[in-house]
């Protein structure tokens, strides 16, 4: 049995016929070909495949795509706004934060929903809101200096969140 | 992901869901945030061909305070929902941290609190992939004949471990379930059977659709304490939840204690339970208590009862007892 | 140091911005029309004879493309160490058995991945179960069931170091289950001992941990019309990859393209050609299409490669002002079913540990042992975690036992520059490691902190601290051997490097562009970087064995060196000056005390095109890792050069000791590393702090948990690596030795902080609560069974 779902993925209409055992992470991947959403481990324990769903982040690779059907979700593909960054992806390009950049997409979803939820969380709150994304590269400690940077900016909206000029395009 | 073809069903009335459960029987399962469902759909062990979305039921997610002061919980409502709650951090402030520390963010984001109360039971065989389970014979749980955790008995012992029950049977919460015959309500601790392969004792067709946790009584506080590898996306190793009432003299009135990741259903401790009870406040650490609150534990673990994690449950007993003591010290009336 | 302008800046990498958006591209991500999707048939059994492998109904079934099994592999066998003692052992696909669980038999290519399991289903193995062995020591005993009954030597070569298209020669019978040894001794050992003021002997465990980087393992496979074999793979080194894959399907290496990918994370585990990527190129070559395996993280974490489970036996005899008069030492590991690098990691253990502590006498033993579990690789360190937690341990306790202060008792016997590595000649031309020893001390408060644990105030809490120090190759003579790399002007002044370098999340790109920028005198926006493929850039020696910014850094330099040598030369003709009278500055060059005569650096090339033939200056340059190695150093002996420079690191860890549970928090580990020069200072602070918090999983946590040659923990909810509550304060600094060959005086950062933590936590344990424990990981049981038996004989105690 296939399912017809309609699945609004960063502010686009899709139209799609799947099994219903399909997840949410296979649809986006295979099907729409927005490959920003990893697959880690693919039991929810690892953060890799976060998405928004209606501004919450959940574990895409356990959402059955049926299920997100009329939601509206959000990848790390639709953080970046008018061609420029979000501030707290700046922030992590800024920091060191990415090195492999493996768990980078899920750790930007995570942080922007925690920043939209609560612009100035207290770092327990930080600490938690991330406990969910695992990195074995950056030991988190300037994933965590990112974010504190990223909220700084983002009380402050007049300041431009500008990266370092040697940054290239 | 196993091959396994399932059909898909989105009922938008309880009714309807009920029905559907009811007409495809064990071949059917409730659908509800799938951070437990969908792994297990995974690894293939899932029996389920039918799966019923409650995603399309209206209502049922509302966390509200009751006319006597308690709360009423729709068992749809996220744990995510159930953790911010200024309501439960209000009533039953050791429901919002179990709530807290269940799983992950991510996962607290989809899960529910029905989800949690109806949690299956884990063993190592069980929650593995088919090509893992391919080099042993299946277990009991997985359709077969043994239990390798347990094989002199050879009784499935898988353990249960939601972070959530033990507050609600420490509080007496009582659940809703909507049947073909109608709703019934219950004691949460009546849920469970206690046996690893059908971990609860209602019929396949029940939805849990409702959480009620009575009004605290004055003078009382609640506690959660779990103990897990890290502090995140980890199940309990082991969780206990206390719920204290001290005497106008500040001793305790009522102890209620409970565990979970012991056994294959939340269990109380009533020995130690009744210790408490008449008794003085215990400080946080009183290593006598602990030994005693360990002593009380019994043959309560089933499986990797290692001497640590027995002691390791006394101190905890004794901690969640004195912390959910200290929020009953601070009552005041509302 | 100071007059530079783009290195030793901590400047954003120049891969953030992809990575950050979601375009970056890995290997999973890749899509090519007609792509089918492959899956491996997997042993069941830890050792069983394979009698037949039917596969006609899954090739029936619609929708799969390709199934290919040990019969379409001709006998061929690979492995990471393929030398005439150690010739390659594991077959790609089974051949007549399995021996471990996870073996690969068969694979299939299907139009979707639901598919392709399907048919794996259909697959009937007749099979014979063997009794098999689970543990070095068992294996070692006497009539304990042959995990391999031959060696299949081949003409294999140094120079052919790597897989064979057929069995060159008849199969030697092999009559135990050592797969390697290694055996050094030197100095007067007897005499030592004898002399010495006091003895003492310890033995350490380690269980096997998993690299367990983020992006599961993954190969795409597609041939073009011309017979060649295209391919993006996991990897760490691409040339590495493309010569071994190229040897085992018999073509030519310039027939295997490796195509870039970035690769979310390999710490070691991505450096061996794996049976799933020999069966993606299978599978596309019969189905005529693309073909995509990815690896699920169960089969990453059992089917790829792990660390080693460790036994290390340490015997030391010292002076009675602590010099180290004799050692002896004894590692045995558990290799697996093949030997992986076995061989390889019990000469590392000789190797990584030598340039630590001056040992006048010395006797070494390494064991690698075959068993039917899974095979186990380099992961970070390789060897260097095990050997320094037992030695740094067991100096920990001489330490107590002569009644010195640790520090002192390091600083005492630490290596200092210009000493000569024992049987390699390998000469420290710079080293930092007594510096870092002080400067880890006193930044983490040694002296204040070390034997205080009552500060806390508690009964139940205790605070400690302890250090650890170790040392790292800087790259190592290891196919390909050296790096090269091409600098190519553009007519706007900028330029493209090409270096075979993979970005695999160590910042590569960015510091050998960083070097580049710097020699040519641009900002490092001008440089744009090719990398990562074995078409568009020429030979590197790879991302592994700590050599990537030493030698092709070294190569990006000399490359650059070249490109602005020519660009003056041609000023020097456009302006009728002499070189030596130019100086260039800001894309200009210009004659020193004359500004008025400049030529921006576009005008140079585009005259160098006009005037020079077409010349539009393109530079080169090339580095051996090991200049004046000779053909091949031993792994059995440990003779001959293996690298041109060593890393260093001390760390010191504070630690608190919840003594009623048993639960160690890490509060803080302070590192310092001498990496020479940093060439970018934020990413080798990236690096630290990635090697302690991997570091810190494996001392506290991280545990393979192998039981009859199965894996029960083989994924991401109980394979518990550190999550963001783990992280402790760090503090990490880095000594600058100014490495004479290194490029602007780097070398090693990427592994060494990896190796000071494990000792340095369990010293701070027994600082903390007066226990020893000598098995890692360091789990609350095992602290609270050293504390119970600690209370019951009524002081400090050693605990397993």
């Amino acid at each position: 049995m296939k399912e017809l779902v309609q699945l609004s993925v960063n502010g686009q209409t899709h139209d799609l016929v799947v099994r219903p055992e399909r997840t949410l992470l296979d649809v986006l991947r295979e099907d729409l070909g927005l490959t920003g959403s990893k697959r880690g481990c693919d039991l929810g324990a690892c953060g890799a495949c976060a998405v928004l769903l209606d501004g919450r982040p959940v574990s895409s690779c356990l959402t059955l795509a049926v299920e997100a059907s009329g939601h509206e979700i959000v990848t790390v593909e639709g953080l970046a706004r008018g061609g420029g960054l979000h501030p707290v992806q700046e922030a992590f390009v800024e920091h060191g934060a990415v090195q492999c950049g493996f768990c980078t997409p899920g750790m930007l979803i995570t942080v922007t929903a925690l920043l939209d939820e609560r612009p100035e969380p207290t770092e327990a709150e930080i600490l938690e809101a991330l406990s969910g994304n695992l990195c074995r590269c950056t030991g988190y400690v300037k994933v965590l200096d990112a974010v504190r940077t990223a909220i700084r900016r983002m009380r402050q909206p007049g300041l431009p969140g500008s990266v370092a000029p040697e940054v290239r395009a | 992901m196993t091959a396994t073809r399932i059909e898909y069903h989105a009922p938008s009335t309880l009714a309807q869901a009920v029905a559907l459960l009811e007409e495809h029987g064990h071949a059917a399962a409730p659908l509800a945030g799938g951070t437990d469902l969908v792994p297990a759909l995974k690894h293939g062990v899932l029996q389920a061909r039918h799966l019923v979305s409650l995603a399309r039921i209206p209502g049922h997610r509302e966390i509200a305070i009751t006319a006597d002061g308690g709360l009423s919980i729709g068992a749809f409502a996220t744990l995510a929902d159930v953790a911010r709650s200024p309501l439960v951090g209000a009533v039953c402030p050791a429901l919002a941290e179990a709530a807290v520390q269940a799983g992950s963010p991510l996962l607290r984001n989809r899960g529910t609190l029905g989800g949690n109360v109806c949690l299956d039971t884990r063993c190592w065989y069980y929650n593995q992939t088919e090509a893992w389970r391919a080099s042993r014979p299946p277990c009991q749980k997985a359709g077969g004949q043994q239990c390798y955790v347990n094989q002199k008995q050879n009784v499935c012992v898988a353990l249960f471990s939601a972070d959530t029950p033990a507050v609600l049977i420490t509080v007496g919460a009582r659940a809703t379930l909507a049947g073909p015959a109608g709703e019934r309500a219950v004691p949460v601790e009546a849920l469970y059977s206690g046996e690893g392969l059908q971990p609860l004792a209602k019929s396949g067709a029940e939805i849990l659709t409702e959480i009620a946790v009575p009004a605290p009584p004055a003078r009382s506080g609640t506690a959660y304490l779990k103990h897990s590898p890290r502090d995140s996306i980890d199940f309990p190793l082991l969780g206990i939840a206390a719920a204290v009432a001290l005497s106008g003299g500040g001793t305790i009135a009522s102890a209620r204690i409970a565990l979970t990741g012991a056994r294959s259903a939340p269990c109380r401790l009533p020995e130690l339970e009744a210790a408490l009870a008449g008794g003085p406040v215990p400080a946080a650490g009183d290593r006598e208590l602990a030994q005693l609150a360990t002593r009380s534990l019994g043959a309560l673990f089933l499986t990797d009862a290692v001497p640590h994690k027995r002691r390791l449950a006394g101190l905890m007993a004794v901690d969640a007892v004195e912390r959910a003591a200290a929020l009953a010290q601070g009552w005041r009336t509302r | 140091m100071s007059d530079y302008t783009v290195v030793g800046k901590p400047l954003p990498r120049v891969d953030a911005r992809e990575k950050v958006t979601g375009a970056a591209g890995y290997t999973a991500d890749v899509r090519l029309p007609g792509m089918l999707r492959g899956k491996i048939l997997r042993s069941p059994w830890p050792h069983a004879r394979i009698l037949n492998v039917d596969t006609s109904r899954a090739e029936r079934l619609k929708g799969v493309h390709a199934v290919v099994t040990g019969r379409d592999t001709a006998g061929l066998r690979v492995a990471f160490v393929d030398t005439p003692r150690y010739p390659a052992d594991e077959p790609p696909l089974a051949l007549d058995r399995v021996r471990y669980i996870g073996d690969e038999i068969a694979a299939v290519a299907a139009v979707d991945a639901e598919t392709a399991e399907e048919a794996l289903r259909l697959i009937r193995v007749d099979h014979e179960e063997l009794p098999a062995v689970f543990t070095a020591p068992d294996a070692l005993t006497p009539g304990a069931p042959l995990v391999h009954e031959a060696d299949y030597p081949g003409k294999t070569i140094w120079e052919d170091w790597g897989a064979r298209g057929r069995p060159q020669s008849e199969p030697v019978p092999r009559q135990d289950n050592v797969a390697a040894r290694t055996y050094v001794e030197f100095g007067d050992l007897g005499g030592g001992f004898a002399g010495a003021h006091h003895v003492r002997e310890d033995r350490f465990e380690v269980a096997p941990v998993a690299h367990a980087p983020l992006e599961p393992h993954a190969a795409v496979a597609f041939w073009d019309q011309g017979g060649k074999l295209n391919m993006h793979v996991s990897s760490m080194g691409i040339f590495y990859k493309r010569f071994v894959l190229s040897k085992a399907l018999g073509l030519p290496p310039s027939h295997v393209r490796i195509h870039k990918s970035y690769v979310g994370g390999a710490f070691g585990g991505k450096i061996d050609v794996f049976p799933y990527e020999i069966a993606a190129a299978l599978l596309s070559r019969k189905a005529g299409r693309p073909v995509l395996i990815e690896l699920s993280r169960e089969e990453s974490l059992t089917t790829t490669r792990m660390d080693f489970q460790a036994t290390v036996r340490v015997k030391t005899g010292v002076s009675r002002e602590g010099i180290i008069a004799a050692q002896d030492i004894q590692v045995v590991v558990d290799t697996g079913a093949y030997r992986g690098t076995g061989p390889v990691v019990i000469f590392l253990c000789y190797s990584y540990n030598i340039p630590v502590y001056r040992v006048p006498a010395l006797r070494y033993e390494g064991l690698a042992v075959y068993t039917n579990n899974p095979v186990k690789g380099p992961k970070r360190g390789h060897g260097a975690p095990f050997i320094r937690f037992a030695v740094d341990s067991h100096m920990d306790m001489l330490a107590e036992d002569l009644g010195i202060d640790m520090v002192e008792l390091m600083r005492r016997n630490a290596r200092s520059q210009g000493e000569v590595m024992p049987t390699s000649g390998d000469v420290l031309r710079s080293c930092g490691l007594k510096d870092a020893i002080e400067a880890a001390a006193r930044d983490g408060g040694w002296g204040a902190k070390r034997r205080q644990s009552h500060w806390t105030g508690s009964e139940r809490f205790k605070r400690g601290v302890g250090l650890s120090a170790c040392s790292m190759f800087s790259g190592s003579p290891y196919y390909p051997f050296a790096s090269a790399a091409v600098l190519k002007l553009a007519d706007d002044g900028g330029a493209t490097l090409f270096a075979g370098t993979v970005e695999m999340g160590q910042g590569s790109e960015t510091t050998l562009s960083q070097i580049a920028a710097e020699e040519l005198g641009v900002p490092l926006s001008d440089i744009r970087i090719v990398s990562g493929d074995t078409e568009l850039t020429p030979i590197e020696f790879g991302s592994f064995l700590s050599g990537g910014a030493f030698v092709t850094g070294k190569a990006v330099r000399l490359a650059a060196e070249d490109a602005r040598r020519q660009l003056l030369e041609m000023a020097a003709r456009l302006l009728e000056a002499d070189v030596r009278d130019l100086e260039a500055r800001d894309k200009v060059v210009s004659v020193k005390g004359a500004a008025h005569r400049r030529l921006s650096y576009g005008a140079i090339i585009a005259a160098s095109v006009k005037q020079a033939s077409g010349d539009p200056i393109i530079g080169k340059g090339y580095h051996k890792s090991v200049p004046d190695a000779g053909l091949h150093p031993s792994l059995s002996t440990a003779k001959g050069r293996w690298t041109e420079a060593y890393g260093f690191a001390a760390q010191l860890a504070e630690v608190e000791v919840d003594t009623w549970t048993g639960r160690v928090r890490v509060l803080r580990v302070v590192t310092y590393h001498d990496c020479g020069f940093p060439l970018n200072p934020q990413i080798v602070e990236g690096q630290i702090e990635g090697c302690v918090s991997m570091a810190l999983g494996q001392t506290l946590q991280e545990r393979v948990d192998l039981r009859e040659g199965q894996v029960f923990n083989p994924d991401f909810l109980n394979y518990r690596i550190p999550i963001t509550h783990d992280t402790p304060a760090m503090v990490s600094g880095m000594i600058h030795s100014q490495e004479p060959h290194g490029p602007f005086g780097a070398k090693e950062v990427g592994e060494g902080a990896v190796s000071g933590v494990m000792a340095a936590v369990a010293n701070a344990v027994y600082d903390a609560a007066g226990v020893r424990i000598t098995s890692l990981p360091i789990m609350p049981a095992r602290v609270l069974a050293a504390l119970d038996a600690a209370r019951a004989r009524g002081g400090r105690q050693e605990g397993r």
